[in-house]
């Protein structure tokens, strides 16, 4: 049974792995008093044509697993069933694939680096004759930076296309970017919790990595939040729904570009270098939902 | 605190109030440890899964 509306609200946080984020998602509801239940994504089952679940009730759901596609589905599952989700199914699946948010961003006039897609080895080598070397390749599902690699010639690009070849459906679509000429070795990562911007970081690659990811050993400073920064994020942010977000900037000469919207932002280096009290902010967020 | 050894290399780790399947590194070998059960602070730990494809933020 879920609660009446002036009762205390259940938040239930889905994770196949409880990281410093998570573990600091369920210190940040202890301390506020609120009843927050972990639930281990991985021995869940639903019961898609009925509601024979194993899933602990709760009156909003808070997606943190870190495999996508299971994160997805279970949250598609419980939003049909009529619970909210944060971040919601069309919020995630948009933000889940490359593609699909780069078409978010053009469709809300965001600048983004200049994007291509194909679905064939020569295909994609002529994307690069109009696109220009250096180029980038991603998967459009993944993180972390993993398996995005630099295109600097035919030669180099049709060797990491072929790679590409023996990875699996998903790996063969592929997403060319343009190498952003970038104003220095970093970029930028910002928070938004619902139509705030809480924060933000510079990401600086580390020695001999052209990635900015800290889990490729980058590290971070803190960022002020200009109202540029600001701006973009928001609209970044509203070109894909409501929700909370980690946004990727670029700094070009130009202006600024967005790289990426994440869905289910990791900010475990991010809070204890700004202060900021990201889980926190997104409990109360949550509660804000159901309220 | 509560202290368990690392599955891989046996060394002593103090955790503060672990979680089930909270990922701690094991200070002395790096290994990326799970925790797999916690019953009257006797924890076990296990070394976690290694990155899937999908995984991701």
């Amino acid at each position: 049974m879920r609660t009446g509306a002036n009762e205390l609200k259940t938040i239930g946080m889905i994770s196949d792995r409880v990281r410093w984020d998570e573990k600091a998602l369920i210190q940040a509801a202890k301390k506020k008093g609120v009843k927050l239940v972990v639930i281990d994504g991985k021995s869940i089952f639903l019961e898609a044509t009925g509601d024979f679940d194993n899933i602990p009730e709760a009156d909003i759901y808070l997606q943190r697993m870190v495999s996508t596609f299971k994160g997805l589905y279970v949250t598609k599952i419980l939003e049909s069933k009529g619970y909210p989700v944060v971040n919601s199914y069309a919020v995630s699946s948009v933000c889940a694939d490359k593609l699909l948010t780069t078409l978010a961003l053009r469709k809300a006039g965001i600048p983004c680096p200049r994007t291509f897609v194909a679905f064939d080895i020569a295909a994609a080598l002529n994307t690069l004759d109009e696109l220009r070397y250096p180029a980038v390749i991603k998967p459009v599902f993944g993180s972390w930076g993993r398996l995005v690699a630099p295109l600097k010639d035919p030669q180099s690009a049709k060797a990491i296309l072929e790679s590409r070849e023996s990875m699996g459906a998903l790996y063969q679509i592929y997403y060319i970017q343009e190498l952003v000429e970038k104003v220095s070795n970093r970029d930028i990562r910002s928070f938004i919790i619902g139509d705030k911007v809480v924060t933000a970081i510079y990401r600086i690659a580390g020695q001999g990595e052209w990635r900015t990811n800290t889990a490729l050993g980058g590290r971070a400073e803190v960022c002020p939040v200009t109202p540029e920064i600001e701006e973009i994020s928001l609209k970044a942010a509203k070109a894909i729904g409501e929700g909370v977000f980690g946004v990727d900037i670029l700094e070009t000469e130009k202006g600024m570009l967005v790289n990426e919207v994440n869905h289910t932002m990791e900010y475990h280096t991010t809070v204890p270098l700004t202060g900021v009290d990201i889980p926190s902010m997104i409990i109360d967020y949550c509660l804000e939902i159901v309220k | 605190m509560v202290k368990c050894k690392c599955p891989e290399c046996g060394a002593e780790l103090d955790l503060e109030d672990p979680v089930i399947r909270e990922i701690v590194e094991c200070p002395d070998c790096g290994s990326e440890l799970e925790v797999v059960s916690i019953e009257n602070d006797k924890v076990e730990l296990k070394v976690a899964e290694l990155e899937g494809e999908d995984w991701g933020e």
